[in-house]
């Protein structure tokens, strides 16, 4: 995917061109760096492409962080009479030097200045990755982990969402589901994150006075959204308290677009991948959601997202913008920058014709 | 529910997809009160502009005194344009066209 060294990036294409496949792939590195490492929790022999077990599955990665590039790449394989994938190759990089290598079931951990190279064997239905221990936060090892993390991989599902919260949390899951939890995190975490909230959402839900999150048992809170009359209205009615769960399903989206907005200036190099950010939004809204997005990502982290609005579409321009495209199910997906390809007239007339291709 | 419309704020109308670009570009400047902007569709040619001004944004104008209209319009090196745009703008407007000229 060509998207280093851009602030925001646009994924568009057909349906089945690829486009949800990209944040699967996403998933699956995330879900090793939370902690997941069997690897029949995290691909199955369906996954092959067309069922071709005889090609290995691989996902790589490479971030620049604080001006170093961390690389990490896993590949799985079926060998015939397996039921369960296994590694076959596993690599962690810092600027191109190997950390630590993989073949099978054999990892060399690389040689410092102080110790030789160091061999050993693991279970080859286990991933390296969470099991490798990292020596302190400065360590290459935690670095990278703590960003993949940490990375939001987003497809909100707004009717799953209430504001009940048992734990809290740094790391959302995709449907974002434990929202009242990340809620809880990212305010312990950093409380001034509570003023980039109030600021995202003031202009966006002008009644809006605060979000409460009281205790309602042991370990146990929930989210409450208190609404004001509007200033200098006739009728004072004074406040409203909504529960969390009851507001509406594109007023749960503005949240957790604070909450992104607030986790980019909490912690450094977020990356954000936001399958469809439009969804459940009204059509005056959306332009300035995505916009809202792509002018915080500027400084710092990366925003992706995936779109058939033509709203969204109109707030990229063609060099942010990557085209996904695959002929059949049989073929692989081709990506093109929008700039490289031939677009006659308007995008989106040109896209509803169907006469964009590489 | 939506911003405020009766806070001042700016529609951009391109005239085609170059200009849309070059103004979702501005809207990336980061001490843009880039809320209170909204690029619209582009009206694929200046004077579609035009014909969409009058139609319907000069009316809409009138129902929102807070908003102003950005045309964004090659001038194609033809500068006599502004006066034929200043001829067709809608009567209270006459005159009062700001425009800038885009370096080459």
């Amino acid at each position: 995917m060509p998207i280093s060294g851009q602030s925001s990036v646009l994924l568009i294409g057909k349906n089945g061109s690829g486009k949800t496949t990209v944040r699967l792939a996403l998933e699956i590195l995330q879900r090793i760096a939370r902690g997941t490492n069997r690897v029949g929790g995290l691909v199955r022999p369906k996954d092959f492409t067309g069922g071709r077990t005889d090609v290995p599955m691989r996902f790589e990665i490479e971030v620049e962080l604080n001006a170093r590039v961390y690389g990490y790449v896993i590949a799985f394989e079926l060998p015939e009479g397996f039921k369960e994938l296994r590694v076959l190759e596993e690599k962690f990089t810092v600027d191109g030097s190997p950390i630590y290598t993989r073949e099978v079931a054999q990892v060399r951990l690389a040689r410092t200045s102080q110790e030789k190279e160091a061999k050993f064997f693991i279970d080859w239905h286990l991933v390296a990755l969470p099991i490798v221990q990292e020596q302190s936060a400065q360590d290459p090892l935690f670095v990278f982990k703590q960003w993949l993390r940490r990375i939001l991989v987003l497809a909100p599902i707004p009717a799953l969402i209430s504001g009940d919260s048992r734990q809290k949390t740094l790391e959302p899951n995709v449907q974002v589901t434990d929202f009242a939890a990340w809620f809880s995190g990212l305010l312990a975490y950093m409380p001034s994150a509570y003023s980039k909230i109030d600021k995202y959402l003031k202009p966006l839900i002008p009644d809006l006075e605060d979000i409460k999150n009281p205790v309602i048992a042991t370990d146990s809170q929930s989210l409450i959204v208190q609404f004001s009359a509007d200033q200098g209205s006739p009728r004072t009615l004074g406040y409203l308290s909504v529960p969390f769960e009851d507001l509406s399903d594109g007023e749960k989206c503005f949240m957790i677009g604070a909450l992104v907005l607030a986790a980019k200036d909490a912690y450094s190099n977020v990356f954000c991948f936001w399958d469809e950010p439009d969804n459940y939004l009204s059509i005056d809204e959306v332009g300035h959601f995505v916009m809202a997005l792509r002018r915080a990502f500027q400084s710092g982290g990366q925003f992706i997202a995936t779109s058939h609005n033509p709203e969204v579409i109109r707030s990229f321009s063609n060099e942010n913008t990557l085209y996904l495209y695959r002929k059949s199910h049989l073929e692989p997906t081709i990506v093109r920058p929008l700039s490289e390809l031939q677009v006659n007239g308007d995008l989106v007339d040109a896209l509803t014709r169907g006469d964009v291709e590489p | 529910m939506s911003g405020n419309r009766s806070l001042p704020h700016v529609k951009v109308l391109p005239e085609d997809d170059a200009n849309r670009q070059l103004a979702v570009g501005f809207l990336q400047y980061p001490f843009l009160l880039a809320r209170n902007i909204q690029v619209l569709r582009v009206a694929r040619g200046w004077h579609r502009v035009l014909g969409l001004f009058e139609s319907v944004h000069a009316i809409e104008m009138d129902r929102h005194p807070d908003r102003l209209m950005v045309l964004l319009i090659d001038f194609d090196g033809d500068f006599d344009r502004l006066g034929q745009i200043n001829c067709q703008a809608p009567r209270p407007l006459h005159g009062q066209s700001l425009y800038s000229r885009r370096p080459n």
